[in-house]
């Protein structure tokens, strides 16, 4: 029995969402360990509990980014008293990302936050970051606007500085779900020896920010690649300080290889279904075609697009109903947009949001299944369609092209189509309506996929075995 | 801060147009008087108006206690006025600016109203408590107050109308207002309103006053007609209060700064005290303000360059670095805008450095040739000096201000507050020499030390404006929220109405107003040691003596003598009756206090002169001392006094001034000297002896006096009724006694001897030592028995032993010494009756023991006392002592073991 701290970015356990699920799951199979919870969340308001915590979850610690610091005038007339020239100078390494030695830098941390320069805020006002920043600039952003690159850097810097001061559980095993962030705080875990690190990445942190950054416009050119650089150095340092690194997939992978994990220590972990579970639901055939898809009504989803293909194919879907399953309350405003397009476009007929509900049912009668994500890791929910025997149509992300036709062996599962392009989506639904042998035989080849590479037995299997040999460790903290 | 930079923006472009645009020197000029105008113009303008009227002044009056009470009563107006407001003015204007910046410039109107609601409430209640003590008339005092209050709405009006740079109508508006101030002066001083006092100041206050009125109203039409909208809060700004503090202290402590000198002199230094009211230094504040009209030029230079040259560049830098400036071009336009500050701030310096020096030299010319003070001189040149550092202190204070660096502000402001007031302070009492320089040495340091924080702002200037942008200034807190709310309400406008009206109705006291400088004994009336009637401060003239016509010694020169003509010395002590007053109740100033006018009750004054006839006799001929017109005697033609006495002091019909007659009886027939009506001796009026119940007292004589046993007037030893001995016709006898019993010589009832009339000394025993009753001081009569009749031996004539009552003493023998027992001279132990022992012929046995068992020594024989003990068992016989006979053994001692004294045999007092 070891004591675990799983470290969430914005998920667990306010979100629902799959990286919510499975931490919530894996929490659940692995009964014979303690958990605590760290959460890095956006604000105080943030922390309302969307999951009921399991009995073994000891201890929930959340963690607000851009945290209020109170100054003392008097400790930062002291702090610039107090020159320290060569640690100027190692702070200002420190800020270029780019090139900086994970290890070295937050040993500069560390040391800027020990507790001599106060508190992050008196830090990052004193002359010292001040001089630091300014050298910075000097060597590698001379042509840029600096009062953006101050506050780009001020950001950056007093949330880093800030993560740093936070009290972390103490545990035997830090399990970061995400770099980022989270990473950012089991790297630190790791440097001050609390325990052993253990990284899930379910995506590939810095590519799904670097994607959210180069479409946000109110980011300035210049300082876009400022923040690129910034989440591929937590990435970096996370992969530095972690002792096992898990990805859902080879791909994943061997991204992880690339943005600087050692090779040793990555292992693939792929999320299982429970096919006994899928394999009791009664098939019920219902009148006409019926289409579905799970998810939360977000933009990450692109519901939009999904909706702008069924009214393109509905036209030659005649019978066609579409079932578009999940909780729409996370992003209201979003889902206000969907459903505004779907009156626009008249669809109100064919077209249902059922809300939250037990997906169970709709696997019973559904033909098709569909996934519009720009970016997904490995969904569970294509797993459960397949599971169920229904064909998927998912778009180019995360590991859906290997799961639906990258198991030679067996065959394909449904098909695959570019992000956003609704067409192809649309094409590729019509496609399959009017193919049934096809439709049957993806869906067969799905279940036998499921049962061979996706086994929830086997995915157990290894975290129990992972917790094992981690939690092991020096026993420190053994209870 | 962006909202600051916007609101420090503003004229310059006009400034800059005109100065760039113009090729010819008549531009240039048109340029320097716009720039004059609108930094200095209100300044000038007022200056100007107020000389014309002190002009008029100089005209009219001819007191020149009258012109400084008028200007007296303006520079307090000014002054003060500014203290008021100053401390709001950076407030207000960072509010404007704040509102303008974030466009809610709707609630400009309600700060507008809301600063001009307290400030005018304020003010009146300031003026009204400084006044309330005043001696001047009401109006002057109402006219005043309003001045005061009116100056300081318009300074709060000079804050907003500075931020809307509107400068061209603040010119108009005090050149209207001070137009008609002028033409106002000069018509009232021509014909002037009959006041009941100082009636040209009067006039001319009011003159001024509704100048500034005119000035007021205009500037505050001005800013309601451009604020038109409705605000929420009219208080809103006095959240500012709490974030933006430094800025109420930055403009207290500068304007403080400015005064302080002033005040520290006006308490320490050369002043007058004007109408009991105001304090004033007059050669101090001209200096002061001539030597502040001569940093005109450097203000408008500051104005100019501040706007043409130093607000581009410093636009440039806060562009820069706000919005998307490189760190290079941040350094570049810094280091620009460095240069030129440093260039032209330099530049102001050398500039108004020379002008000072030429004034400071040439004044020692203007005023040799106008024969003014040199004292004046020394105060004026060093007052240039301290005012060219004045002046470029608020213009620091005004470049941190643009830099938004308050704290530095506040620091110098605080600097130069404190080290004024404390060199002025610390250097005033020196001396004239030292005037005015506590106040150049503060100015000095404090702009050094201005000097040397702005470089280190400059120097770090980026690093402070980024490390600011890190705070929001958050304004406001609950304390201040209370007091905007309770503002709001329309209730407490009434209730301060109220208080106003209460403090115009409270009245006025009196006061001592000879107008003398308590320490430099100058009189302001004449500028001399000597007020108007040639008195000094201590009250003396040139010859040394006062109005009274004392010296400084307490001689009195006309009577020669410590005391005046009223017998009032010099410090208007009466010499008979030693107080404030003289016997008929008049003070040294003739003023009868219990009267409460100059006359007594009889309407005579301190010199005798009658308040009816004018003359020193009353209307029936006397003078106040009772002298008679006609026989120039304190007695009538008819033999009575001015009062209707006689010579002996009886009236016409007998009676005297108390109401007796010559018997002692007045009217009702009370005696006059026991107050009854019995007098000393117990008679009545009619004869009737109270005490004896007879005709004749206790003596024996009636009321008449003639004795009841004689006849005459004799009693039986020859005294009469009054005591006085027949022989000697005195009231002592030939023997030196009163019949009372006194004696001439001791004066007492005792004569030398020690004996009194009738032979006893004082211890009642006469010659021989017997008292009264025969007996000695032993209580023993002449024959040696005492009262009872035994002798001192106690025997007594019968043979009877007075202490055992028996025949027989303690020791058993009878009076003729034979003892009871052995019926012989001797007991049965060989002692006699005296104790004498047999066998040694003396008071001591064979053993040296007396016959009581004590030696000489006092020793006791051993083991007698136990011995006495067994004897005492079986001697005794129903507490009879056998041996003795009596209740006494031979010892001395009772059955008890007690002697007759009450000792037992331990020699323990036990009792009877």
């Amino acid at each position: 029995m070891a004591k675990i701290c799983i470290i969430c970015e914005g998920s667990y356990p306010y979100v629902v969402g799959g990286v919510s699920s499975w931490v919530h799951d894996l929490i659940q199979i692995n009964k014979e360990h303690e958990f605590a919870l760290l959460c890095i969340i956006p604000s105080e308001e943030f922390a309302v509990e969307k999951y009921e915590l399991p009995e073994n979850v000891r201890e929930v610690k959340n963690i607000v980014l851009n945290p209020e610091h109170e100054v003392s005038t008097l400790k930062i007339m002291k702090n610039n008293f107090l020159r320290d020239k060569t640690l100027e100078e190692r702070f200002k390494k420190a800020m270029n990302f780019k090139e900086v030695e994970p290890r070295e830098s937050l040993e500069v941390m560390d040391e800027l936050t020990g507790g001599k320069f106060g508190n992050p805020k008196e830090i990052i006002v004193s002359k010292l970051y001040w001089n630091s920043l300014v050298g910075h600039y000097n060597s590698s952003y001379d042509d840029t606007n600096y009062n953006v690159f101050y506050w780009t850097h001020r950001n950056i810097f007093l949330n880093l500085l800030s993560l740093m001061t936070e009290e972390i559980p103490e545990a035997d095993v830090y399990h970061s779900v995400a770099t980022g962030y989270a990473g950012f705080i089991s790297a630190v875990a790791g440097q001050r020896n609390m325990g052993k690190v253990l990284l899930t990445e379910h995506g590939i942190y810095p590519r799904e920010r670097e994607e959210e950054i180069l479409g946000s416009p109110w980011i300035e050119k210049n300082f876009k690649e400022t923040w690129v650089d910034f989440f591929y150095y937590l990435s970096k340092l996370t992969y530095t300080y972690a002792d096992e690194i898990v990805s859902l997939f080879e791909y994943n992978k061997n991204l992880q290889i690339e943005y600087g994990a050692d090779r040793k220590k990555c292992t693939v972990i792929t999320n299982g279904v429970d096919i006994e579970r899928f394999q009791r639901i009664e098939k019920k055939s219902r009148k006409g075609f019926n289409v579905g898809s799970v998810f939360r009504v977000v933009p990450i989803k692109d519901v939009k697009m999904m909706l702008k293909a069924i009214k393109t194919a509905k036209r030659r879907m005649k019978d066609a109903n579409f079932y578009l399953i999940g909780p729409t309350d996370e992003n209201e405003e979003y889902y206000d947009e969907c459903l505004k397009l779907m009156r626009d476009l008249n669809m109100e007929s064919y077209v249902t949001f059922t809300g939250k509900s037990n997906v169970d049912e709709y696997y019973e009668f559904l033909d098709l299944l569909l996934l519009s994500s720009i970016s997904e890791g490995q969904p569970l929910s294509i797993l459960e369609g397949m599971a169920s025997g229904i064909p998927v149509i998912a778009t180019d992300v995360g590991n859906c092209r290997e799961i639906l036709i990258g198991k030679k062996d067996i065959g394909e599962a449904g098909i695959i189509v570019p992000p956003t392009s609704y067409t192809d989506l649309a094409e590729a639904m019509v496609k399959l309506y009017q193919n049934r042998d096809r439709l049957k035989e993806m869906g067969d080849n799905g279940i036998e996929i499921v049962k061979k590479y996706y086994r929830r037995d086997e995915f157990i299997r290894r975290y129990k075995e992972l917790y094992e040999r981690l939690g092991e460790g020096d026993g420190r903290n053994r209870i | 801060m962006r909202g600051w930079v916007r609101a420090m923006a503003g004229i310059g472009f006009e400034l800059r147009k005109m100065f760039s645009e113009s090729e010819s020197t008549l531009g240039d000029l048109k340029a320097i008087a716009f720039s004059t105008i609108i930094s200095v113009g209100p300044w000038i303008i007022t200056a100007i108006s107020l000389n014309i009227l002190l002009a008029v002044a100089k005209g009219y009056i001819a007191l020149r206690s009258e012109r400084v009470l008028f200007m007296a009563t303006v520079v307090y107006a000014f002054i003060f006025s500014q203290l008021l407001v100053s401390p709001w003015q950076y407030i207000v204007t960072r509010y404007v600016s704040d509102c303008i910046y974030k466009k809610k410039t709707h609630e400009l109107r309600g700060a507008f109203v809301g600063i001009m609601k307290i400030t005018i409430i304020v003010s009146f209640l300031v003026a009204r408590v400084y006044l309330i003590s005043s001696p001047l008339t009401l109006f002057y005092k109402g006219v005043g107050a309003t001045l005061f209050t009116v100056l300081s709405a318009s300074w709060v009006c000079m804050s907003f109308v500075s931020v809307l740079k509107n400068y061209r109508f603040v010119a108009y508006s005090y050149i209207a207002g001070n137009v008609l101030a002028v033409v106002l002066g000069v018509v009232l001083g021509g014909a002037p309103i009959e006041f009941t006092e100082h009636i040209i100041p009067t006039n001319l206050l009011l003159a001024y006053t509704l100048g500034i009125l005119l000035t007021f109203l205009m500037l505050s039409y001005h800013l309601l007609s451009t604020f038109s909208e409705k605000s929420e809060s009219e208080f809103a700004f006095l959240r500012y209060l709490k974030g933006y503090t430094s800025l109420f202290f930055i403009g207290l402590f500068y304007t403080a700064g400015v005064w302080v000198h002033l005040f520290v002199n006006w308490f320490r230094g050369d002043y007058y005290l004007i109408a009991n009211t105001f304090r004033t230094s007059p050669f101090y504040e001209v200096a002061l303000f001539y030597a502040f009209f001569i940093t005109i030029p450097s203000m408008v230079y500051f104005v100019v360059f501040l706007e043409t040259k130093f607000f581009p560049d410093y636009k440039t830098y806060y562009a820069h670095i706000s919005y998307k400036g490189t760190m290079g071009e941040i350094e570049r336009s810094l280091k620009n805008m460095m240069s030129v500050l440093k260039r032209e701030i330099f530049y102001c310096m050398e500039l108004q450095f020379f002008i000072s020096l030429t004034f400071a030299m040439m004044a020692n010319i203007i005023f040799y040739y106008f024969e003014m003070d040199l004292y004046l001189l020394e105060l004026f040149r060093i007052f240039i000096f301290a005012a060219f550092c004045t002046v470029l202190i608020s213009m620091f204070i005004t470049i941190f201000l643009y830099f938004d660096a308050r704290i530095e502000a506040m620091v110098v402001s605080g600097t130069f507050f404190t080290t004024n007031l404390l060199f002025t302070y610390i250097l005033t009492p020196h001396g004239e020499a030292y005037t005015g320089l506590g106040f150049f040495l503060a100015s000095f340091v404090t702009l050094i030390i201005a000097k040397v924080m702005l470089d280190r702002t400059i120097d770090h200037l980026s690093y402070i404006t980024f490390y600011r942008e890190n705070f929001t200034t958050t304004v406001g807190s609950p304390l201040l929220t209370v007091v905007e709310k309770f503002l709001n309400r329309k209730g407490y406008i009434a209730v301060v109405l109220a208080v106003i009206l209460l403090g115009l109705f409270t009245g006025c006291t009196n006061y001592d107003s000879r107008g003398f400088n308590n320490e430099t004994k100058h009189n302001w009336h004449t500028m001399s040691l000597y007020d108007i009637k040639s008195y000094d401060l201590a009250g003396y003239n040139d010859e040394g003596i006062d109005k009274n016509g004392f010296d400084s010694a307490g001689w009195h020169r006309y009577t020669q003598s410590p005391y005046d003509f009223y017998g009032f010395d010099v410090r208007e002590v009466n010499r008979d009756t030693g107080t404030k007053t003289d016997e008929r109740g008049f003070n040294a100033k003739g003023f009868h206090e219990e009267n409460n006018s100059l006359y007594d009750d009889t309407d005579f004054d301190i010199s005798g002169v009658h308040a009816v006839t004018k003359t020193e006799y009353n209307l029936k001929g006397w003078t106040y001392y009772g002298l008679n017109k006609k026989t120039q005697d304190y007695y009538d033609t008819e033999g009575y006094s001015m009062e209707g006495y006689n010579v002996e002091g009886y009236d016409i019909e007998g009676y005297d001034e108390a109401g007796y007659s010559k018997n002692g009886w007045n009217i009702d027939g009370v005696n006059r000297y026991t107050g009854k009506p019995i007098d000393s001796r117990g008679f009545t009026r009619s004869g009737y002896n109270a005490l004896t119940l007879s005709k004749y007292d206790e003596r024996g004589f009636d009321l008449a006096g003639d004795f009841r046993e004689n006849g005459s007037k004799y009693d039986n030893y020859g005294y009469n009724v009054e005591g006085i001995h027949r022989d000697t016709e005195s009231e002592y006898n030939p023997d030196g006694w009163t019949y009372y019993g006194l004696n001439e010589d001791t004066q007492d009832y005792y004569d030398k001897t020690g004996y009194n009339q009738e032979g006893y000394n004082i211890h009642g025993y006469d010659k021989d030592g017997y008292d009264i009753s025969g007996y000695n001081e032993k209580g023993y009569d002449k024959y040696g028995y005492d009262e009872v009749g035994y002798r001192e031996n106690g025997w007594n004539r019968s043979g009877i032993y007075k202490y055992t009552d028996t025949y027989y003493d303690f020791y058993g023998f009878n009076i003729r010494g034979i003892h009871r027992k052995t019926r012989a001279k001797y007991d049965e132990y060989g002692w006699t009756a005296r104790g004498i022992n047999k066998e040694t012929n003396s008071r001591y046995d064979v053993e040296g023991y007396d016959r009581n068992g004590i030696n000489k020594k006092g020793q006791k024989r051993p083991g007698d006392i136990e011995q006495d003990r067994a004897i005492e068992i079986d001697e005794w016989e129903d507490n009879i002592n056998i041996k003795t006979g009596n209740r006494y053994d031979r010892k001395g001692y009772s059955v008890e073991g007690v002697d007759k004294e009450g000792f037992n045999r331990e020699g323990v007092y036990i009792g009877e």
